[in-house]
């Protein structure tokens, strides 16, 4: 318990109380379930995968700023006022009354410290007073594997886009590598500061994708695209520069359709690049989508016409496991869990910065 | 003659075609002979997933600053190809062909490779000192031949006169590279940043390779997640 904070003792006092409604469930059921908290930023998640792999949907609450971005601790505050409501929905599952909870797993990184404390706290307590292991978990990989459980891929590309991560990500010797990623803000977050600007809420994906498909409505929209900075770097990426264009351009009169639609179009282009690159650099055949951007039905459709025109494959999961969910959390959890891995109450801290290639690839 | 990716019918002057290479992300490399030398046919095709402007643009700003570059370093000996033709609108570039294979290839092959990274990092400071960046610097982007002479290509991403963030990030590139396509050289970046210093020439009004290898680890900080 020695590395735990101040602050993180209080919260999981705070838990405590909460959790002691439920105590040990009930055993003598068939199967097993390991359950996966997710709460590295604006989403706090959780949800159940068997031992097969079969999934449960998540219990997910997404913190909305009501002005700006995220505040680490407002949202931690939050996500806190969340975890009653939430574990009475996962206790109250069909899958959680039928089966034994064998382990919890949870976000260890990266993510938003005061978020990532959430999930580790809840996680560690529902850990020692149901007396079953507990598993930290890194949350980018958890996206590929939610991927690869999903949609039956083997051995992917990744490219994972979402608020705050933009990467592509490819295993080789036995860890998942960043082959390359972005080197200024992420491209969600891109897309939700042009968002904000324009005075549309959190999140402002949708929003754009909404204003860019009435865009292509125009008979001749593909001549009035609006020339943005395009932000590759060999195998790496950046969206600062085509924010601020595109800021300007709105300044300048351009209509916002128009401005989101060439938006989209430099921004999904330049990732859809890095990673045929990638591709190209590693062999590999299949392309997987990953993150919350990629709930976006013109980066999926860009993927798809990259991989046909090389003779590979794109996938993607439904878009309720592309945003952050809790249940693929529990995937990575479970594979983790099959070859025997915990982590232990010391090894649990934490790990804001946590490196997608300090995990070894133990599964399959 | 056929032609990858619809240019059926289109003649390259003096171009006997003979077997594609490398399907990669931007180009289809096809080799050949022209004029009776060896040489190698760039076809960069249209990206189906760009919107055409987009795609027509950067195909063309792509093209033409590698033919630029390639002209520059021709004039220097700098071991890159030459310049034989190109066609903009068409989107291709006939260049020289080198006897040799990617480095990617090489240190996978043969894991006492250390000398090689070491002569890679030489050979971008003497680009570096030609006042141009690469942009792209991979192990599929420097070719090998079996004296180990190092030939470097695929200028499309480079900038004549870049600025010390370009230069830095050409090591950022290469780094990243590094680490996840070559983990099994441990210290592959420190070898190579110490083969690109040793050829600092020094020389007044250029920057130094001091200066670039510390942007270098400020980019190198900027990335989500570093040690």
């Amino acid at each position: 318990m020695s590395n735990f904070t101040t602050v993180e003792n209080k919260r999981l006092h705070v838990y405590r109380k909460e959790l002691d409604f439920k105590g040990i469930p009930l055993s003598g059921f068939m199967g097993g379930v390991v359950l996966g908290i997710e709460s590295t930023a604006h989403t706090l998640s959780f949800g159940m995968v068997d031992l097969d792999g079969k999934v449960s949907d998540s219990y997910s609450n997404l913190f909305r700023p009501e002005e700006g971005g995220i505040h680490p601790r407002e949202a931690a505050d939050y996500h806190c006022s969340q975890v009653s409501n939430l574990l009475n929905g996962v206790t109250n599952s069909e899958m959680f009354k039928q089966n034994n909870v064998e382990a919890i797993a949870f976000s260890q990184g990266p993510g938003l410290g005061p978020c990532l404390r959430v999930g580790a706290s809840i996680a560690r307590t529902l850990s020692k007073s149901w007396d079953i292991p507990l598993i930290g978990v890194n949350h980018c990989i958890a996206h590929i594997e939610i991927g690869r459980n999903q949609t039956g891929c083997i051995d992917p590309v990744l490219l994972y886009v979402s608020g705050g991560n933009t990467q592509v990500i490819a295993k080789s010797r036995e860890k998942y590598r960043v082959m390359g990623e972005t080197l200024d803000i992420g491209i969600g977050n891109m897309l939700d500061k042009f968002a904000r600007n324009q005075g549309l809420p959190f999140p402002g994906g949708p929003k754009i994708e909404k204003l860019a498909s009435e865009f292509t409505n125009n008979l001749d929209y593909e001549d009035k695209l609006i020339d943005l900075p395009y932000g590759v770097q060999g195998m790496d990426m950046g969206f600062s520069g085509m924010l601020t264009a595109a800021q300007r351009r709105v300044l300048a009169g351009d209509s916002l359709e128009s401005i989101s639609w060439s938006l989209q179009e430099h921004a999904f282009a330049s990732c859809i690049e890095v990673a045929e690159r990638a591709m190209a650099h590693t062999g590999k055949t299949e392309l997987l989508l990953g993150g919350g951007v990629a709930c976006n039905s013109r980066i999926r459709e860009m993927a798809q016409i990259m991989c046909e025109e090389r003779g590979a494959t794109a996938y993607w999961p439904e878009k309720k496991f592309c945003i952050d969910n809790g249940t693929m959390i529990a995937e990575l959890g479970r594979l983790l869990h099959n070859v025997g891995f915990k982590t232990s109450l010391e090894d649990s801290s934490i790990n804001p910065m946590l490196r997608t290639d300090h995990t070894k690839v133990i599964w399959d | 003659m056929s032609h990858p990716n619809g240019m059926e019918g289109a003649t390259i002057p003096m171009w006997i075609e003979d077997i594609v290479m490398h399907k990669g992300a931007e180009a289809t490399v096809t080799s050949g002979s022209w004029l009776g030398k060896s040489a190698v046919l760039k076809l960069r095709s249209p990206r189906g997933y760009r919107t055409p402007k987009l795609d027509k643009k950067l195909t063309r700003q792509r093209l033409s600053v590698e033919a630029r570059v390639l002209g520059r370093l021709q004039l220097d000996n700098f071991p890159s190809p030459s310049l034989y033709d190109l066609d903009l609108d068409n989107g291709w570039i006939l260049i020289s062909r080198f006897e040799g294979k990617p480095l990617y290839d090489s240190l996978n092959e043969d894991l006492n490779s250390l000398e090689k990274i070491k002569k890679f990092g030489k050979l971008i400071r003497k680009l570096h000192e030609f006042g141009i960046s690469h942009g792209d610097l991979t192990t599929h982007n420097v070719l090998i031949d079996k004296y180990d002479n190092l030939h470097l290509i695929d200028f499309g991403l480079a900038r004549i006169f870049p600025e010390l963030e370009h230069l830095g990030l050409d090591l950022q590139v290469l780094n990243e590279c590094l680490t996840s396509s070559h983990s099994e050289y441990e210290n592959a970046v420190d070898i190579m940043l110490s083969g690109y210093s040793e050829s600092d020439s020094k020389l007044p009004d250029i920057i130094s390779a001091s200066e670039v290898i510390s942007r270098f680890n400020e980019i190198r900080g900027r990335v989500r997640y570093h040690a």
